[in-house]
């Protein structure tokens, strides 16, 4: 027997709880055991102390009164055995839902708190990789892979607000690029941007430049669906062009009628 | 079996190649890229040596109209007897020719400059002097190729970037990778795509003919498919995009959706064709 087990064992040990084998195991560590000894005596003076301590009587009136408060108890739970206890329930129902309102305070103030925190660390985030995005953007505009333009153009879309610069580089891919593919993707992507001044500018004059039908087409599409009033005049022009396709005409026709 | 056929066909390819009158061979060392420019059609396959032959004869390039021997016969067979046919090469002698699209410095009527890793190849000749070219190049080879006016474009089995333009002809590409960029004016586009490759978008876009793609049905792809005057066709789920009003593109009504949970953007637009989208089978 260790000096653990020992001293787990005092109390039963003095309330002569052990069996035989354990009490004379416990006499043996005891006698080779200095601490274990003095654990021992320190709990025969505590317990020989609540021992010790006179047991108080209730004085007769106490006694009385505690006989009328059973007797009044008695008389209330055989009354609310009928009315199912309601007063006890509203309480408790009181205490529930206060209990819940302070949960839910809690949790909301939490959940508000954290999320802001959350929302502003999106936000730095997404700045980053707006301004991450801007620079792969500039840098593969000019990429010789045609491929690799029209990413760069895609890129754009993915930005909730790219600035000038990217603005600028796209619309000289739509103006001036030598692919075509180039040249649409940058019209789509700039579509989106149909208040801006500098974009809208940029159509009109591809309007007057642009020697392909479908962009030609995309361009009609975007300045009808700006009203921009400043391309009535160059689309009229152009629907007088003989070399200009029907299919591009008709886009015209309908486009200066939904202008004027 | 089939190895030695494999093999013998070869040997053959290359015979003909080599007694081939005029097909001629640029060395690839250091370039990654190929510009071909010419204005009649191209067919071109993947050989494995490092170089370019360009073999001045189409017997694969489809419907083109001027691979037929109509212009040689209008251009050698005026003065049908043999005598003026001599003449013409006696002519020449000592002369050379002069192009006024550049220098013909392979004798064979084509400018071939190296630009850093580019390679600039231009045909000179008209394409009424022309029956369409085979190219042979490594399938890892980065391939630009312009037919001009009248050419059409077909392309085999190419692991790398290509960008086609063509103004009339059609646009053949089959088992190749992309990053494809192909835009015809009024020819039509056939894809078949081997796998996509996701580095780098895929665009096609043709004004007056019909589009039509093949995927595997596993490609990872976020499609946009526009046609402003024709139809678009699809065997493809294409997941609807979220429907919070994001990218609505007024008047530009154009289908998008993801394949298989979204990967490299794939556009193809058409002006008036049809656009077919289908699963590879």
């Amino acid at each position: 027997m260790n000096c653990n087990e020992t001293e787990t064992r005092i109390v039963d040990y003095l309330d002569g709880n052990l069996s035989k084998e354990d009490a004379q195991q416990f006499d043996l560590h005891i006698a080779s055991c200095e601490s274990c000894t003095k654990a021992l005596n320190e709990t025969k003076i505590l317990l020989g102390t609540i021992a010790g301590v006179e047991p108080e009587k209730p004085k007769e009136h106490v006694h009385l009164a505690f006989a009328e408060m059973l007797e009044n108890e008695k008389e209330k739970l055989s009354k609310t055995n009928n009315t199912k206890v309601i007063p006890l329930s509203w309480k408790t129902a009181f205490q529930i839902a206060a209990s819940l309102l302070l949960l839910l305070t809690g949790y909301v103030t939490g959940d508000y708190l954290s999320t802001n925190r959350s929302n502003s660390q999106i936000v730095m985030l997404q700045k980053q990789s707006d301004e991450l995005k801007t620079e792969m953007t500039l840098a593969l505009m000019d990429n010789r892979s045609v491929s690799k333009r029209i990413q760069a153009v895609n890129y754009s879309e993915e930005m909730v607000q790219p600035d000038t610069k990217i603005l600028e580089a796209i619309i000289v891919r739509m103006q001036y690029d030598v692919n075509v593919n180039v040249r649409l993707s940058a019209a789509e992507a700039l579509s989106r941007f149909s208040e801006n001044n500098l974009v809208r500018e940029a159509f009109i004059n591809a309007l007057g430049n642009e020697k392909n039908p479908d962009i030609q087409i995309a361009v009609i599409q975007f300045l009808v669906q700006a009203q921009d009033k400043r391309a009535l005049v160059p689309m009229q022009q152009l629907l007088e062009e003989p070399e200009v396709p029907i299919f591009v005409k008709r886009q015209l026709d309908e486009g200066v009628k939904q202008l004027l | 079996m089939k190895r030695t056929t494999i093999i013998l066909l070869i040997l053959l390819c290359n015979m003909t190649i080599t007694f081939a009158q005029e097909s001629y061979k640029e060395s690839l060392n250091g370039i990654k890229k190929i510009q071909f420019d010419t204005d009649t059609s191209v067919y071109v396959k993947t050989g494995t040596a490092n170089e370019l032959i360009i073999d001045p004869k189409c017997d694969n390039c489809g419907d083109c109209d001027n691979c037929d021997e109509d212009h040689e016969y209008h251009d050698e067979h005026n003065f049908s007897d043999d005598e003026e046919k001599k003449s013409k090469k006696d002519r020449a002698k000592g002369l050379k020719a002069i192009y006024a699209a550049g220098e013909d410095n392979t004798g064979v009527g084509i400018q071939i400059e190296r630009d850093g890793d580019l390679l600039r190849v231009k045909d000179l000749k008209s394409f009424m002097q022309r029956h369409g070219f085979t190219l042979t190049i490594p399938a890892g080879i980065d391939l630009s190729l312009d037919c001009g006016n009248l050419g059409s474009a077909k392309i085999t089995g190419l692991s790398s970037e290509i960008e086609v333009n063509t103004n009339v002809g059609n646009i053949v590409l089959k088992d190749v990778t992309g990053p494809v960029t192909a835009h015809t004016s009024t020819g039509d586009i056939d894809v078949v795509f081997a796998s996509v490759n996701q580095s780098a978008p895929i665009s096609i876009s043709s004004s007056v003919g019909a589009i039509d793609v093949s995927l595997p049905a596993n490609t990872k792809a976020n499609v946009k498919l526009k046609s402003t005057m024709g139809s678009v066709y699809s065997n493809f789920d294409l997941e609807a995009p979220r429907g919070d009003g994001l990218r609505v593109v007024g008047a530009n009504r154009s289908i998008e959706g993801k394949l298989n949970n979204g990967g490299v953007n794939i556009s193809l637009k058409a002006s008036t064709g049809n656009i077919y989208l289908r699963k590879k089978q």
